[in-house]
């Protein structure tokens, strides 16, 4: 063999056992963070973290996985995040962090933006990430608290608020990244799931509690869950749910329809002064649950089920947006970045100063149901 | 072509030629086979005592009778009056009754042709001599061969007589254009190769690029088809075949049918086909005896056994050690559980586990039949288990360990390659990552693409046609697969088809 041969062999050899394992870094050699809450600190300076970590000491036979939980402070989110390597064995790993709670106050006292940051810089958090008020409890309380599976609360949580929109259709999910794209959307505005304590049976439990509305980078208020439905609407954002309504009964709802499918168009008049927005949802429909004497079979009646949801809808949709116009005066419903999507000229005029513009626009709701299907009997 | 080695000369005794004294003749060979016991020289007269012969053979490897009844008793019984011709030509045609009789003078043939069990005659008065067949020696029966077990199909397989497996290859294809050759390799060993093939559809450059490698040999001996294919293989380094080999005969004859070439070897069952290609490594006879939808499934089953057994420890240590982010949660809260406890980091571990398998495999292939899958299987649980429950191996690595060792059996003909390349991924991916699994891959992927065999690319790149596509990754219905290769075969029509499919 010749040395040329022979001397890259051993450079090549070298740089396998000299240089030891790049960034090699065991599963074992980590504490797999299942997501964080973020508080003010306690003297109004800096923030406390509380993080729920994936207890690793059981075998995995055993079933459950269970977690523990660290506080940790720190001037700033990253100073605090280091600073639970203090308690903990290993360093804190995020890559499978589901969740980010924010407390009702520090959303309101601190730029939601500037609090992201740190986690849209790492490199080891998922973009995928969801962020979530607390509403009327710490931060720190709500991870900690139990779930009903008394499973991981963090990825509990999550599996909650990103399927919420499929059944019931009171919130809805951001994750890290639409976060960031929807702050730095023009016209448009942030809204986040709110939760909060509710008492479930005996034992207090988290649970989604609508909307928490942003104007700009900060909390403005919160939409309830059923307003929270027709914000979805608004936002042709709604994938499920169901609009309950009632035909002759006075005092109840007596029938429920199950959303399938909803398509939200929105058109913009602008008269040189006020804009005015035109509102047209059509929703396809199945008929779930019907208390009242009204033959599905008939075509008359069932139209008439249509008519009066219809009007019911179109109503609660228009009060919605009406309460974010006078209340927050912020637009959520990212009507203006349909405009300044579509619309550049009409933009460059309203856009200097949409909020005013969409606090004081007029609001049309037109809505169209389609009952589809009316399920497997024909009268009880 | 085939007697050019023999002509290579051992010590003195060959460069002396047959005189006409019977006696020196005897002497002669005597001495070229001096220290040989099993040699046995018989001197005969005839009846009269006028005409003396002498009858040499090898004991064992001659059938007696046909020395008795076909030999010794039409010489013993005749007497020669008139000599119309000489007296070796009036043997051959009217006394001796043997079928295949062949004169000579050369010493090289008769050595060659007394050690394969004929008989040489050596007549008084004549300076040539007599190569007899007497051949008769025992061969092992017919079997299926232990490596190739197939489902259904023809179970022949070949055993160790050259003319018995040649003969199980004329039975297939009985057509003047089976072509066999005979070609003797080996110095000391004398050994006959036969190069088998069909003249319409052998690519004639890939055979004489076969005959030209062939003479190069320069080797004492060849036991067994393995000596010649490291010599005469493309990229004779490279952990990947480039020569098939088989010891079915069915496979033989439609490997011939496609065109290529057979080795045979005398003294080894496994025969040679060439050119190969790297597909072939996934193609198994039974593809063709069972239906199409079954064995394109098993085909694509086993090009990914391969990608698994190779990847897999490697893809592991990549996403534990490296990349967790990969991992879906609850998969990686589990696998992290285990982790936890165990001592080794999960590189190590995985070069461990899989040596401790190989070790395993190893020895169920030499322990006795019966026995060693058996105590194979017992100690990998045995050992698999207790590890893991000892805290000594983390319980995922088991499972990895479990896919590489079960995927490895299914491409029997990548043995070797697989070994190497599995460590060779692994190494790559414990140092850095998916980034050196990704590396690794790719060096390989470009060695594959740059393997040839008798100068056909093994992947036939420049070959992807839609009829040679019916052959690789699926095996198309028989009545749909019209063509061969054309790089491999001359005349590449398959089927003679009527209708307006002949297009496709």
């Amino acid at each position: 063999m010749n040395r040329k041969a022979i001397i890259l062999l051993i450079a090549v050899l070298s740089t396998f056992l000299t240089s030891g394992c790049w960034n090699y870094r065991g599963l074992n050699e980590m504490a797999i963070v299942s997501g964080l809450a973020i508080d003010k600190g306690e003297d109004a300076r800096g923030y406390k973290l509380s993080f729920e970590i994936l207890d690793l000491g059981g075998s995995s036979k055993e079933g459950g996985v269970k977690t523990k939980f660290v506080e940790s402070t720190g001037n700033t989110i990253f100073d605090a995040i280091r600073n639970a390597k203090k308690k903990t064995e290993s360093k804190l790993y995020f890559g499978n962090a589901r969740i980010i709670i924010l407390n009702d106050k520090l959303a309101r006292d601190e730029d939601i933006s500037q609090l992201m940051d740190v986690f849209l810089r790492a490199n080891e958090v998922r973009e995928t990430t969801n962020v979530v008020i607390a509403k009327n409890m710490s931060a720190g309380k709500a991870i900690s608290s139990k779930t009903l599976t008394n499973a991981i609360t963090s990825f509990e949580l999550q599996k909650i608020i990103a399927e919420d929109n499929k059944n019931t259709a009171s919130t809805m999910d951001n994750q890290l990244y639409k976060i960031y794209n929807i702050l730095k959307a023009p016209g448009e505005s942030l809204v986040l799931p709110a939760i909060s304590e509710v008492q479930n049976g005996k034992e207090p439990v988290l649970e989604i509690d609508g909307l928490a509305v942003f104007n700009g980078e900060r909390l403005a208020g919160y939409l309830t869950p059923e307003e929270s439905k027709y914000y979805l609407f608004a936002a042709n954002a709604i994938k499920g749910g169901l609009l309950t309504l009632s035909v002759e009964n006075q005092n109840a709802d007596s029938l429920s329809l199950e959303i399938v499918k909803n398509k939200t168009k929105v058109k913009n008049v602008y008269d040189g002064e006020r804009i005015k927005l035109i509102i047209q949802t059509e929703t396809d429909a199945y008929l779930n649950e019907l208390a009242e004497n009204i033959n599905v079979l008939d075509e008359k009646q069932i139209n008439e089920v249509c008519l009066k949801e219809e009007e019911k809808l179109s109503y609660l949709i228009s009060s919605t947006i009406k309460k974010v116009q006078n209340d927050y005066k912020t637009d959520i419903f990212g009507f203006g970045n349909k405009i300044y999507k579509h619309n550049t000229k009409l933009w460059q005029q309203v856009g200097s100063d949409w909020d005013e513009f969409f606090g004081s626009a007029e609001i049309e709701v037109k809505s169209k149901i389609n009952i589809l299907n009316t399920d497997s009997i024909k009268k009880l | 072509m085939n007697s050019k080695k023999s002509q290579v000369e051992i010590g003195s005794p060959q460069t002396a030629v047959l005189t006409t004294s019977l006696k020196k003749n005897i002497e002669l060979i005597k001495a070229l086979f001096k220290d040989n016991d099993t040699l046995i020289v018989r001197e005969i007269e005839n009846l009269d005592g006028a005409m003396k012969y002498c009858i040499v053979y090898f004991d064992g490897v001659v059938n007696s009778i046909i020395i008795n009844e076909d030999i010794v008793k039409p010489l013993m019984r005749t007497d020669i009056k008139n000599l119309d011709g000489t007296l070796i030509d009036i043997l051959i045609k009217k006394v001796i009754l043997i079928n295949e009789v062949k004169k000579t003078e050369k010493i090289g043939d008769i050595i060659e042709s007394v050690t394969y069990g004929d008989t040489i005659l050596f007549a008084d008065g004549a300076a040539e001599a007599i190569i007899l067949n007497s051949k008769g020696f025992q061969t092992r029966s017919i079997n299926e061969p232990e490596s190739e077990k197939i489902l259904s199909g023809p179970r022949e397989g070949f055993c160790e007589s050259l003319l018995l497996n040649l003969s199980m290859i004329r039975r297939k294809v009985r057509s003047t254009e089976l072509k066999m050759k005979f070609y003797s390799l080996g110095r000391r060993t004398n050994t006959q190769a036969c190069i088998c093939y069909i003249d319409g559809l052998v690519n004639k450059d890939i055979l004489s690029e076969l005959y030209s490698r062939l003479d190069k040999i320069d080797m004492d001996g060849v036991i067994d088809t393995n000596y010649i294919t490291e010599i005469i293989k493309d990229a004779p380094f490279s952990l990947f075949k480039t020569i098939g080999s088989t010891e079915r005969p069915d496979v033989v004859a439609g490997k011939l049918l496609e065109g290529r070439i057979a080795v045979f070897v005398d003294g080894s069952p496994v025969v040679l086909t060439l050119p190969y290609l790297f597909i072939e490594n996934f193609q198994s006879n039974e593809d063709y005896y069972l239906n199409f939808y079954y064995t394109s499934f098993s085909r694509l089953l086993r090009i990914f056994a391969f990608i698994l057994t190779v990847c897999v420890p490697a893809f592991y240590v990549a996403i534990v050690a490296f990349h967790h982010e990969m991992l879906p949660t609850s998969l990686l809260i589990h696998v992290a559980m285990e982790r936890k406890n165990v001592p080794l980091p999960a590189a190590v571990e995985a070069f461990v586990m899989l040596i401790v398998f190989d070790i395993l495999r190893e020895t169920g292939i030499r322990m006795p039949t019966g026995v060693g899958q058996a105590l194979s299987i017992v100690g990998a649980l045995v050992i698999g288990q207790a590890a893991v429950e000892a805290k000594m191996i983390a319980a995922p690595m088991i499972i990895i360990v479990g896919i590489t060792g079960i995927t490895n059996l299914l491409v029997p003909k990548l043995n070797t390659s697989v070994i190497y390349l599995r460590f060779f991924l692994l190494a790559l991916s414990s140092v850095l990552g998916y980034f050196g699994f990704i590396i690794g891959v790719s060096l390989i992927l470009i060695h594959i693409l740059k393997l040839r065999s008798f100068g056909i690319p093994s992947m036939a790149i420049p070959n992807i046609k839609y009829q040679n596509m019916k052959d690789i990754y699926i095996r198309g219905p028989w009545q749909k697969m019209i063509t061969r290769r054309e790089i491999i075969a001359q005349d590449n029509i398959r089927m003679n088809i009527s209708g307006g499919d002949k297009n496709e």
